[in-house]
Order: structure tokens, then C-alpha cells, then sequence
């Protein structure tokens, strides 16, 4: 069950790379994230699951069709010819590079100290991961004012 | 070190590999976010699981959530800086972004 | 894990409802009867007269404070569902406080 849903998940990355047509290339990551989070459900992580299809599957899917739709028309980019028949090779690449060296890394992690007995998500993320939330709200505001500085309201006379 | 872990950690190997490859050789700038997008995703899978192996899947359940939370902010702003390039070049490709080069 | 448990687990649900959902679509598409294209058909409709096919300049200057808003309500309202019962949930008030103020900056400078 579990390796064919990590297939599926690479099926639809590999789809969302090599689909001629943006708006299939979209839909198909949006396809890779329900994979994903299937996985989360199938390892636990429930949670994280929900945040990954709500979130990555619904909101970013909407964000790119939204943007394929409005740069459409004008400027077709033409891809490289060899882009699509090099992929084999580079993934088979990688492969056995990961297969040579990632082995000793894994055996090397240290193991993490253990989850407080009965809690749940809310109490580690409100507890032991407080800084994060920090850092979530400051990514919020660089996102808010980069978005408000490259759309500012144009002067009159433009 | 199980089986599951080592299964998933290819599988991690396999998507970072394939958007690598997308940002390394696609020119339309939207497919190379696509292509970051993909490498988050395996990202993503290599917390859980690591969480799911060390017996601490809470720890690496809020990890992602954060991880996600930057993601979408990542994502909004830069395709509100593709669309700025759109509007003031009219082409999506990063071969025609040269006007700075001296 | 018998057949019926392998069938009623979430994911394969959720696939068979997908495969559903698609054959539904499809048949319906069988048995539609099939769209002529020919003439006024194609005509994008505008009282009668001839459009120009020049392309319509949308005003998308606010579509992206839009989105933005919607993104940080979608995650705020996800990440404060967490928050845990008893005194650790006072941390949510200035969490909420500084998403308000992103929200704030958000809807006085558009």
C-alpha cells in the first residue's frame, strides 16, 4: 500500500515536469500532493496531512492556475529539445550517487529525544516549538509587504 | 534503521532528483517553480518519515506544518514577482531577462 | 488485514470514489448528444453584435491582495486549531494579534 502510494507520487511529479501544457503540469503536482498526504495518513501524521491537501493540493494549485491564466497568450516559451530524454539519465544518476553515500548518513542520525507521554500536536507545537510560530509570522509579514511594494497603487497620472 | 525508512528515503532521493532536473534545465519560470515545489515535496516526506522512524512523529508533524506555512508565502510572492516580469517583458523566459547583463 | 479492511481504508476510498466520479463524467459525455461547431456557436455572445477579438485587458492589481489575504486566513485559522487546552492557549493571543496586523497592512496600503 505504502510503496504504491510513493509511486504515485513520483508518477505525478515526474507528469507535472514533462506535461506539455502548464495547466496539466499544474493539476498534476496538485495530484502529487494528495499522494503525499495520503502517505502522511498512512505514516500518522494526520495533521500534516490535512495542512498538505488543504493547503498545498487546494491554495497553491489555485495560485498557479490563477497565474498561468494571467500571463497566458503573448511569449511562448519554447523548452530545450534534449529536456525531456535527459531525465532517465539524471534520476538514474542520482540514484546510485544516493545509494553510494546516503546509506552511512542514515546509519549516523542521532536519535531524537522522545515525545512527552499522552500530548498532542498542539501541546508540542505550542510548547517546545514556540520560536517556530515566530518565524511563521514573520514569514507572513515579508510575504504581505513584498506583495503590497511589487503591486502599489500607481500614481495618477499613469 | 527499518526497511520502511530506507524505502522512503529513495523515494525522497527520486523527487529531490526530478526538481533538481526541472530547475537545472526547464527555461518557462513557472516550471521552474514547479520544479521548487517538487523538491519541498520530498523535503516534506523526509520529515515525516524521520519522524516516523524516530518514534517522534508530533516533533516532525509541526516541523512540516511550519515547512508549509513558508512554502505558500514562498509560492505567493514569487509568482506575484512572475507576474510583475510578465507584465514588464511579456515572456516567461529566463533567457530573455538579460537586460542587466553589462 | 482481510479484503473488507483493505477496501475500507481511507486512501483506497478515496480512489474508488476518484474512479467514480470519472466513469460518471465520461458516460455522461457518451451519452450527450455530441456539440455542433459551426457558426454563431463560436461567436463569444454580445446583443447581437460582432465583438472585437482584441484581447481584454484585465486589472489584476488587486488579485493578489486578495490571495494573500485568503492564504493567511486559510493557515492562521489551521495553525490556531491547534492551540492545546489550559494556559498554553494565551500564546494563540499574539500570534492572532500579529496576523491581524499583517491583515490590517494588507487591506490599508491596497
Amino acid at each position: 500500500m505504502h510503496i504504491f502510494l510513493l509511486c504515485g507520487l513520483v508518477l505525478c511529479s515526474i507528469l507535472a515536469i514533462l506535461a506539455t501544457d502548464l495547466l496539466k503540469a499544474a493539476i498534476s503536482l496538485a495530484g502529487a500532493s494528495i499522494f503525499l498526504a495520503m502517505t502522511f495518513f498512512e505514516l500518522g501524521a494526520a495533521y500534516a496531512g490535512v495542512f498538505e491537501i488543504s493547503v498545498v493540493a487546494g491554495l497553491i494549485t489555485v495560485l498557479f492556475i490563477a497565474t498561468i491564466s494571467l500571463t497566458k497568450g503573448e511569449g511562448e516559451v519554447k523548452e530545450r529539445r534534449f529536456g525531456r530524454y535527459l531525465l532517465p539519465v539524471f534520476v538514474v544518476g542520482m540514484a546510485v550517487a544516493d545509494f553510494l553515500v546516503m546509506r552511512q548518513f542514515l546509519g549516523a542520525l542521532p536519535a531524537l529525544p522522545a515525545a512527552p507521554e499522552a500530548a498532542d500536536l498542539g501541546t508540542v507545537l505550542w510548547s517546545q516549538r514556540t520560536f517556530d510560530l515566530i518565524g511563521q509570522i514573520a514569514v507572513l509579514l515579508a510575504g504581505v509587504f513584498c506583495v503590497l511594494a511589487l503591486f502599489r497603487k500607481r500614481s495618477e497620472d499613469e | 534503521m527499518s526497511d520502511t525508512w530506507i524505502i522512503n528515503m529513495a523515494f525522497v532521493a527520486l523527487l529531490v532528483a526530478i526538481g533538481l532536473y526541472a530547475l537545472l534545465t526547464m527555461k518557462n519560470l513557472i516550471r521552474m517553480l514547479i520544479g521548487i515545489e517538487i523538491v519541498s515535496k520530498g523535503i516534506l516526506l523526509a520529515l515525516i518519515a524521520t519522524g516516523y522512524e524516530k518514534n517522534n512523529i508530533l516533533t516532525s508533524q509541526s516541523l512540516a506544518i511550519s515547512f508549509i506555512v513558508v512554502e505558500v508565502c514562498v509560492l505567493a510572492t514569487a509568482l506575484a514577482v512572475i507576474i510583475n516580469i510578465h507584465r514588464h517583458t511579456k515572456t516567461l523566459d529566463i533567457e530573455q531577462l538579460t537586460n542587466l547583463k553589462g | 488485514m482481510g479484503i473488507p479492511d483493505i477496501l475500507l481504508s481511507p486512501p483506497v476510498v478515496f480512489l474508488i470514489f476518484l474512479a467514480a466520479c470519472f466513469a460518471l463524467f465520461w458516460s455522461a459525455g457518451f451519452l450527450a448528444p455530441k456539440p455542433t461547431k459551426v457558426g454563431d456557436k463560436l461567436e463569444s455572445y454580445a446583443c447581437g453584435e460582432d465583438m472585437p477579438d482584441s484581447a481584454i485587458q484585465i486589472n489584476y492589481r488587486l488579485f493578489f491582495h486578495i490571495a494573500l489575504f485568503f492564504t493567511i486566513m486559510h493557515v492562521s485559522v489551521l495553525v490556531v486549531a491547534t492551540v492545546p487546552a489550559g494556559a498554553l492557549a494565551l500564546l494563540a493571543v499574539p500570534y492572532l494579534l500579529m496576523i491581524s496586523l499583517s491583515v490590517a497592512a494588507l487591506i490599508t496600503r491596497s
